[in-house]
């Protein structure tokens, strides 16, 4: 794995993804 | 349709397909044609891959779906920015390296010939199919709401999408996918503004998603771990990552949209692009078909959306059945609609009542339009999700706009389409033609590259042509899909990350887990098992890297041992799971 290099917009897409799924819950459970 | 949604149907096509055929005509050698001369920015790579997999389908059932179910089908996209990031730091850079022109011409260089024709071979069979359904699919539904000729439609889809992948190769595919792209969002946003300004004056947006939300349609989530259930958070996080890696890490039709990137950085870019927005883009599209379910809480609609099947059933013994549903549906109609008029929280359960009760109504309306069909020798098509946007767009929609959200609709069909000629054309150029005799020409496999284009086209068009008479072919065309991705996908992790791994073992283990994933899939079929299409790509791939690493042993450290137990155990469990699912 030491080949393969993070990137910090790698961790923008995954945290995006996760405020996505975290708005999905609040929509779910508001309406 | 009226003149006016002819000119700008008939002027947005025939506009982007001209200016994309000149543009890029004159490819002077392979690498122009396949690769698009290596010249892509981030932003055309990444409105290519994205429209790449929007088909038509994409805008036709999508809201349809969300009409009939809700939001949860979003939950299905949930692996795709995982699957990009995975294949940003790893795949990316190795076909980069390699200098690639097809994801399996990486196998040979890394296993051998075997197993690079293999997988080439699964691609062509299974993308070759798709395309031509990719025509099929959105034809049928507009040669049935508007009465155009389905073969004629066809032809004239083919026939576009030909002239400008032949001529101009990749970089035609990528210039004409941006314009597209911008047509398709175009329509999109303005058909969301029209149905929202269409609703009653005194439902504002905060009490249309009230609406939506007391009639079902705006649960997104779904935590349960019910294997039966298609679109959970799980099976989009776990099945969704592996059939996103598979679909953007090894299937050629996406590979080649960021091979044709200036550098690595451009094709990361564009594929980040995709992670950040394809997500919202769907919750979007989505959104529109629940915004159409509220506009017809207020306007009154069709029992089953498909004009053919209500012709005939009204044309059958089961027409007098089929009138008293369709009573009973306007006048649930107008009960509803007295509920929702006046609106509050505490009616939102009697919402819900009645709209499980046209759901039932719906349900059954599909089982009489099945009796007539068979009564009559003929196979209809029950299921009106495909039907519902069009509908909407058809009876609602202004003049001019119509003929917009029609361009929408030909204007995915064909990116999609051209993606895939391009891409058939690479890997039976690349991976068989020009590994098999060994000519490097320049002009030569120029030449062959537009004429195995061209091939793949019509073929495309034979087989849109035929899809109406073969039964429950595009069925078929998806089994495939699932049944081989799984595999390829368990293929290029070895080669990735198994570097003992030689080229026998990796064979061996791709026909062992085909035969055991086609024997599954029997299983599921004929009801002996229950596990839905979706996770074979899961049990696909960790079943090909399984074998693999037993027949591997020996040269294994104690990482892949260590590895081969957890992968085991996972299997193991997830063999339980169906198995309990079963009982």
């Amino acid at each position: 794995m030491k080949n393969y290099k993070w990137n910090k917009l790698y961790t923008l897409v995954l945290v995006a993804n996760a405020i996505y799924m975290v708005v999905f819950y609040l929509i779910t459970k508001a309406f | 349709m009226q003149t006016v949604d002819w000119i700008v149907l008939i002027g947005t096509l025939v506009t982007i397909v001209g200016y994309g055929t000149y543009q890029t005509r004159g490819s002077k050698n392979v690498q122009d044609f396949l690769k698009g001369g290596n010249n892509s920015k981030w932003w055309t790579i990444g409105l290519s891959v994205m429209a790449t997999q929007a088909s038509a389908i994409t805008f036709l059932s999508t809201p349809g779906q969300a009409f009939n179910d809700g939001m949860g089908f979003v939950q299905f996209y949930f692996g795709l920015p995982l699957a990009m990031v995975v294949i940003c730091m790893v795949f990316i850079p190795l076909y980069h390296r390699l200098k690639v022109y097809t994801a399996y011409e990486f196998l040979e260089s890394r296993f051998d010939k075997k197993t690079r024709t293999l997988t080439a071979v699964l691609f062509l069979i299974q993308r070759g199919l798709a395309a031509g359904i990719t025509i099929f699919a959105p034809a049928i539904i507009l040669s049935v709401v508007l009465g155009w000729n389905l073969i004629l439609l066809n032809i004239i889809i083919g026939i576009l999408v030909i002239i400008y992948t032949v001529s101009g190769g990749t970089k035609a595919v990528n210039v004409t996918q941006k314009h597209q792209m911008i047509v398709i969002f175009t329509g999109m946003v303005i058909a969301f503004i029209l149905i929202m300004h269409q609703l009653p004056a005194d439902i504002t947006f905060k009490k249309a998603v009230d609406i939506a939300g007391a009639s079902g349609k705006m649960e997104v989530l779904d935590f349960s771990f019910d294997l039966n259930n298609r679109y959970t958070i799980w099976s989009g996080l776990i099945g969704g990552t592996f059939l996103m890696l598979s679909y953007f890490g090894t299937d050629q039709s996406q590979v080649q949209r960021y091979l044709s990137g200036k550098s690595v950085k451009e094709m990361q870019l564009g594929l980040i692009f995709n992670g950040l927005l394809k997500v919202p883009m769907q919750f979007f599209i989505l959104f529109i078909g629940v915004m159409v379910f509220v506009f017809y809480q207020f306007n009154a609609s069709p029992l089953n959306f498909n004009p053919t099947a209500t012709q005939v059933v009204l044309n059958s013994e089961y027409a007098q059945d089929y009138k008293n549903l369709e009573k009973e549906h306007a006048d649930l109609f107008e009960l509803k609609q007295s509920l929702i008029t006046n609106y509050k929280d505490k009616n939102a359960s009697e919402i819900l009542e009645i709209t499980h009760q046209v759901d039932a109504n719906r349900e059954a309306a599909k089982v009489l339009i099945e009796k007539a069909g068979e009564s009559k020798d003929l196979k209809v098509e029950t299921n009106d999700k495909d039907y519902v946007f069009i509908h909407f767009i058809l009876h609602n929609l202004p003049r001019g706009l119509i003929g917009l959200l029609l361009a929408v609709i030909l204007s995915a069909a064909m990116s999609s389409t051209a993606s895939e000629l391009n891409a058939l054309a690479s890997t039976t150029t690349i991976d068989l033609y020009q590994n098999e005799s060994n000519k490097n020409d320049d002009k030569h496999m120029l030449k062959v590259s537009r004429l195995f284009t061209l091939l793949w086209g019509i073929l495309a068009i034979g087989i849109a042509c035929i899809a109406n008479l073969a039964e429950n072919l595009i069925q078929l065309v998806n089994i495939i899909g699932s049944i081989f991705y799984g595999n390829v996908l368990g293929i290029f992790l070895l080669a990735f990350f198994f570097k003992h791994v030689k080229a026998n073992a990796v064979f061996i283990s791709a026909l062992i887990t085909q035969i055991i994933i086609i024997a599954l899939f029997g299983l599921n079929e004929f009801e002996f098992i229950k596990l839905p299409f979706l996770w074979l790509n899961f049990v696909g791939c960790i079943l090909a890297i399984i074998v693999a690493l037993v027949l591997s042993i020996k040269d294994s450290n104690t990482k892949s041992k260590g590895i081969l137990i957890a992968l085991s155990g996972l299997l193991i469990a997830f063999g339980y799971l169906i198995y309990e699912n079963s009982i």
